[in-house]
């Protein structure tokens, strides 16, 4: 005998989240790279060679003006909400940078 | 509302058979891979109505899709997890629990670390809603237990969406990630229980989620001084989470253990203030074994950025596990067979800190 059932899950923010508008272009732009570990190293305060590359490449071959580094706090947590603001308002755009 | 008149926001879908409902949830992803009950609108209806409160009544956003939790979507969820009404406000104290900030539940379910949500249960509810807390109290045998953990488990599938190598990131997850959750055994421990040492009373019903790894078993038998010995030299292991985070740590001591420690003149606070003033991890054994280099003790183990530990450098020299007594948290729990105690290593101070609630009685 056949039955009604209800469904589990809710809307969620993914499912209404719409892009921000893109840049046309990355030349005289400034990046922020987001770096999720945030640990100091011998080497600097950058945890990741991958942003490291992408720093050096989105300047020399795109014409960015500059690339800011936001480390975040904690690699467990988001950036504060005083960190974003400032991003927001230094940076045209941002690169999430997470590697495991 | 009278039963059978409930409109729900979620969508309805007619199936065959119970095979016909699991082989949708499956399909759509409503479930783990574990069998789940049909969560008919007559049962939710009773899951709602055992709350008190309204269908739409938000209880909060569950990380990391920051979904609505609303009564209706957790009794919806509980329903699929075997859940009966009286269960429903411990399954809502639980939620409530890992909504706190201080949990971080978008890192709990982003984590690479293979900690899960457990749910620990105190106070009276234990016995009415039978719980288990003897035997195996870890290892099943209650529908109680399973209901209450896979509740959990499931709130946070399908409304928070923790799904394995989607956003939940775990390079090993552990068993628990399946149903996790741990009733004290009051009336066999000597100590007082971890509702009473968190500021409840015994007569209160508790519940303290705390995400850890997996328990890890050790055997102390012999004088309490032996068992003492053994576990102080057991656990400070650098594999372990402690070892490059501190945060908090739990017990979960059968109460064997706890009798003999109790009749050798120790409290459950003598026991925390133990396991931090000895169970340490010690600079010199660090730098023997070939475990701390000079050039990258920055990055090794906690102590070293953290005041004032960070000054911690001779050889003689011991750093605790955690940061403070109170960041260590004791259950006991289990069967009276055998000496038998398990640590559960948290997430280190990246979040998943115990978090206590009174479980309230329907408004």
């Amino acid at each position: 005998m056949s039955f009604t059932v209800l469904e589990p899950t809710v809307p969620t923010k993914e499912a209404g989240r719409r892009l921000a508008p893109r840049l046309d272009t990355l030349a005289g732009k400034t990046i922020a790279l987001v770096d999720g570990w945030g640990r100091h190293t011998a080497e600097g305060d950058h945890m990741y060679p991958l942003l490291d590359d992408l720093q050096r490449r989105l300047i020399a071959e795109h014409g960015v003006k500059e690339c800011l580094w936001y480390p975040k706090e904690s690699i467990a947590k988001g950036l504060s909400q005083p960190r974003l603001t400032e991003l927001i308002a230094q940076a045209d755009a941002a690169i999430v940078g997470e590697a495991i | 509302m009278s039963p059978g008149t409930a409109e729900f926001r979620a969508t309805a879908h007619e199936v065959e058979d119970y095979w016909a409902w699991n082989e949708l949830a499956w399909e759509r992803g409503w479930t783990d891979g574990l069998p789940v009950a049909p969560p008919t609108p007559d049962r939710v209806e009773a899951l709602i109505a055992a709350t008190g409160l309204a269908p739409d009544h938000p209880l909060g956003k569950v990380a990391p899709a920051w979904g609505e939790a609303t009564i209706e979507a957790v009794a919806i969820n509980a329903a699929m997890a075997g859940c009966w009404p009286s269960l429903m406000p411990a399954v809502i104290a639980s939620l409530q629990c890992v909504l706190e900030p201080e949990f971080n539940l978008n890192g709990v379910q982003g984590t690479t670390n293979p900690c899960a949500p457990l749910v620990i249960v105190s106070g009276p509810m234990r016995t009415r809603e039978g719980f288990r807390t003897d035997t195996g109290a870890l290892g099943g045998g209650s529908r109680a237990n399973a209901a209450l953990g896979r509740a959990m488990r499931l709130v946070l599938w399908n409304i928070g969406e923790g799904k394995p190598g989607v956003v939940d990131m775990a390079t090993l997850g552990h068993p628990g990630k399946w149903c996790y959750c741990v009733a004290e055994n009051e009336e066999d421990s000597p100590w007082q229980t971890l509702a009473e040492d968190r500021g409840f009373s015994r007569e209160e019903d508790v519940v303290t989620v705390f995400a850890c790894d997996a328990p890890h078993a050790m055997f102390l038998s012999g004088t309490p001084e032996r068992m003492l010995k053994v576990l102080a030299q057991s656990i400070p292991r650098w594999s372990i989470n402690m070892f490059y985070t501190a945060g908090q740590m739990l017990f979960v001591v059968g109460p064997r253990v706890a009798r003999a420690l109790s009749e050798y003149g120790m409290s459950l606070q003598d026991f925390r203030t133990f396991v931090f003033e000895r169970a340490r991890f010690s600079q010199r054994e660090m730098v023997e074994a070939d475990i701390l280099h000079e050039e990258d003790e920055t990055t090794t183990y906690w102590g070293a950025v953290s005041a004032p530990w960070n000054t911690m450098r001779r050889p003689e020299d011991r750093l605790p596990m955690v940061m403070s007594r109170e960041d260590i948290h004791v259950v006991v729990s289990g069967g009276t067979g055998q000496w038998w105690v398990a640590l559960c290593p948290g997430w280190g101070s990246y979040g998943g800190y115990a978090i206590s609630r009174r479980v309230e009685e329907a408004a």
